[in-house]
């Protein structure tokens, strides 16, 4: 490959042809953006750093058989998402784990993003403290949309919702940041929060 | 999206660091990652894995029957 960063379609076919180079150009240019929309669905850096793995296993695995117009970051995204899914529905199956399914999708308040414990600005952490409290369907809209900065269609085809379907949980998510954020500002009409799957 | 204060709740989203993993762990997930596109790589196609196998164990079937056919046949007389 040349010194010019690749495209994706040329990143895209040297996967296909197996090429170390093209997933280590990959994994390089994706991985912290995956690896912090993972860490702000699970909440837990470990589980984290676990789901990125199995990932960009999962790419290797399957690069031969990526089409060959293949959008990589959705690709990635999409995988991880259902990674973090898979794992939290293993997580709701663990007996020892029942008192979570009364609860699910809300969050437990008194959980902290990890990364509020790095160094980060004031309004960093005020934010990340607020992205926790959103349920897990608007928390992933946000995430994708506003954090990640991928297009709507391209959320909605990770995400396998509606475009209005979409828009409805990015409005109710942005709601409830802007409530969480300023409380005395708190925009009307919130209602309490529902199992939306 | 018209609101100016979605506007501006989304520009500091957007501004939110993505801290990365840690050096070893990186570096751990990039191997694992080489090793599956390493073994996806070398992994034997459908033929021959099943389909090869497959047809010999089928022909070695037919000539072992055909074996014991004759075998019988001239000791039956």
């Amino acid at each position: 490959m040349s010194d010019a960063p690749p495209d994706e379609g040329a990143l895209v076919a040297a996967l296909r042809r197996g090429e170390r180079a093209a997933l280590d150009v990959v994994y390089d240019r994706y991985r912290p953006r995956v690896f912090a929309f993972l860490a702000r669905m699970t909440r837990d850096r470990l589980v984290a750093e676990d789901l990125l793995q199995d990932t960009f296993v999962r790419l290797a695995q399957r690069a031969a058989y990526l089409a060959a117009d293949t959008r990589l970051r959705p690709w990635l995204f999409t995988v991880a998402r259902n990674l973090a899914l898979d794992h939290r529905r293993r997580q709701l199956l663990d007996f020892d784990r029942l008192d979570e399914l009364a609860t699910w999708p809300t969050p437990r308040r008194e959980e902290r993003s990890p990364f509020v414990h790095l160094e980060a600005s004031e309004t960093e952490r005020r934010l990340e403290a607020a992205l926790a409290t959103l349920p897990a369907p608007e928390r992933e809209a946000v995430l994708l949309v506003a954090v990640e900065g991928l297009a709507p269609a391209e959320a909605a085809e990770v995400l396998d919702l509606q475009g209005p379907t979409l828009r409805k949980r990015l409005s109710r998510g942005r709601k409830r940041l802007a409530a969480a954020l300023d409380p005395d500002r708190a925009r009307p009409a919130l209602r309490p929060v529902k199992v939306h799957r | 999206m018209t609101d100016p204060d979605d506007r501006t709740l989304d520009a500091s989203l957007a501004r939110l660091p993505a801290p990365d993993v840690g050096a070893w762990r990186r570096e751990h997930v990039r191997q694992e990652a080489h090793a599956a596109l390493e073994e996806a790589r070398t992994r034997p196609s459908l033929y021959h894995r099943v389909l090869e196998p497959a047809l010999v164990a089928a022909v070695c079937l037919a000539h072992l029957a055909w074996a014991t056919w004759r075998v019988a046949s001239m000791l039956g007389g």
